[in-house]
């Protein structure tokens, strides 16, 4: 499974290389301004999906933080700014595949859609996070402070993400297609190459996220090398030697 | 029943917190006057103009700039309670004499009423200047108090995370700030509602969401800065 969900892996290559060979092969979705921009679908789907599973486990890996002492509050503090940075990674991704569509579908890259700002708003949020990182020289407060303010910050990122978009008066005023998945994705071609392009940014989500846990424990464990090295050497006292026991100095 | 120990720290904090005010005043006077040359300023979008003809949608627009100088006056002023400890090097002592829920309930408590002086000075300049025709009074009072209370307690936890920062009074901001922005959307709605211009159910929907984030702020906020506490 290890070598499955890896870069090297041909598999994922195999799915990544299926999934824009049969997004070009479905035909043209009628009700769109430009029929054939309506491809953008199959990759602006998946985008969000993998930015709000990935904060929620950033919050989660930032609560254990918070639980944790010493070592093990490091390692989880690195799988918390993994899952962060990944997540606002793709929410970028998402603002920057919904421009692309907006510009071809409703004729500007920003419509102050209500979707759209508020996906604007949890950016906002996750950039402060990072704002807060930058801030602090000492890695244990960091973390710590860190992870405080990822958890104050998932109820207002659950409220613009899942509640915002779904009041009624922001329904009725938004561009943005709601239900969407709940209305079947349209034709059966569409919901296929939906699924398979979902599954490829999942399995790519999960190998970047893996690979950025490995490089963050690999830099904690050379920070320790690094310590260690410190230590080693500060360890030599330079003890001064009588010269008349040497016999090499004067008497 | 309540811990009578808890009690007396949280009072002891904020008579402490009021204390500090009533010398130096520079939270609460620097606040008020920024808040009013905030409120002044929006008031020129206005001039010349009817803010209660229906035909424009000046309403929705008073009630964003009414907010801007709430928020902009708050995030200026509230944070002081957490970052003058740090820079005056108090906070060591203040781990030592009293217990994080405490500390943070006093400061809280100290911040929820200056931002209910800010917001009541606001708001009463900016309708003195604008006059804005109050269709509901009593979702209006709702909407300050409710919008009021959560931005005192989002801006309370932010001034506690950034208190031992470098560069913390713009952190404290620039934390705040994002975290507040969806609330601002309600406070918004509620107001347009509060002046006719809305849909009255969503005006109070919104009013009430505004007081329940208040309260979940008020919850969460100890035991995130508890969280933080040794530093």
């Amino acid at each position: 499974m290890e070598k499955l969900i890896s870069f090297r892996s041909p598999v994922l290559g195999a799915l990544g290389l299926l999934s824009v060979v049969a997004s070009f092969l479905v035909p043209d979705a009628p009700l769109f301004n430009r029929p054939e921009s309506a491809r953008i679908l199959f990759w602006h789907l998946p985008c969000p999906m993998a930015a709000t599973a990935l904060l929620i486990m950033g919050t989660y890996f930032a609560s254990r933080t918070l639980m944790a002492q010493g070592e093990k509050r490091r390692e989880w503090d690195v799988r918390a700014l993994a899952a962060l940075e990944l997540g606002t990674t793709f929410v970028v991704l998402t603002l920057l595949t919904g421009m692309i569509f907006g510009r071809v579908q409703w004729g500007s890259w920003w419509n102050n859609d209500p979707r759209q700002t508020s996906y604007l708003m949890v950016l906002g949020i996750y950039v402060a996070y990072f704002a807060l990182r930058g801030a602090f020289a000492d890695r244990d407060v960091r973390a710590q402070n860190a992870s405080a303010y990822a958890l104050t910050a998932v109820l207002p990122m659950f409220f613009l993400s899942f509640v915002f978009p779904r009041l009624p008066q922001v329904e009725q005023a938004s561009l943005h297609p709601s239900r969407t998945i709940q209305s079947g994705l349209g034709s059966a071609d569409y919901r296929w190459v939906t699924l398979l392009t979902v599954t490829t940014v999942a399995l790519m989500a999960v190998a970047l996220y893996r690979a950025r846990v490995r490089a963050g424990l690999f830099e904690l464990r050379l920070g320790h090398l690094e310590t260690d090295l410190d230590d080693a050497s500060a360890a030599r006292v330079a003890r001064p030697v009588p010269l008349h026991e040497t016999g090499g100095g004067a008497r | 029943m309540p811990n009578s120990h808890w009690l007396n720290e949280v009072r002891a904090v904020f008579r402490k917190e009021a204390q500090c005010e009533f010398r130096g005043r520079n939270g609460l006077a620097t606040g008020a006057v920024f808040c009013a040359l905030v409120s002044v300023t929006m008031a020129f979008i206005f001039f010349n103009r009817n803010v209660n003809n229906p035909e424009n949608d000046l309403r929705t627009v008073a009630g964003g700039t009414l907010w801007v100088a709430i928020l902009f006056g708050m995030v200026l002023t509230l944070p002081r309670t957490f970052l003058s400890e740090a820079e005056a090097g108090t906070d060591d002592l203040l781990r030592l004499m009293a217990h994080p829920h405490s500390v943070w309930w006093g400061k809280f408590a100290f911040n929820a009423l200056q931002a209910l002086a800010l917001t009541a000075i606001t708001a009463g300049l900016f309708h003195l200047m604008v006059s804005p025709v109050v269709a509901h009074p009593a979702m209006l009072l709702l909407a300050l108090l409710g919008g009021s209370l959560a931005i005192a307690g989002t801006v309370t936890v932010c001034g506690a995370l950034a208190s031992g920062a470098s560069g913390r009074a713009a952190l404290s901001a620039t934390l705040a700030v994002p975290l507040l922005l969806g609330l601002l959307q309600q406070a918004v709605a509620a107001m347009r509602a509060a002046y006719g211009a809305g849909l009255e159910g969503a005006g109070w929907a919104a009013s009430w969401g505004l007081l329940l984030y208040a309260m979940a702020s008020a919850v969460i906020g100890p035991y995130i800065y508890s969280a933080t506490w040794k530093n």
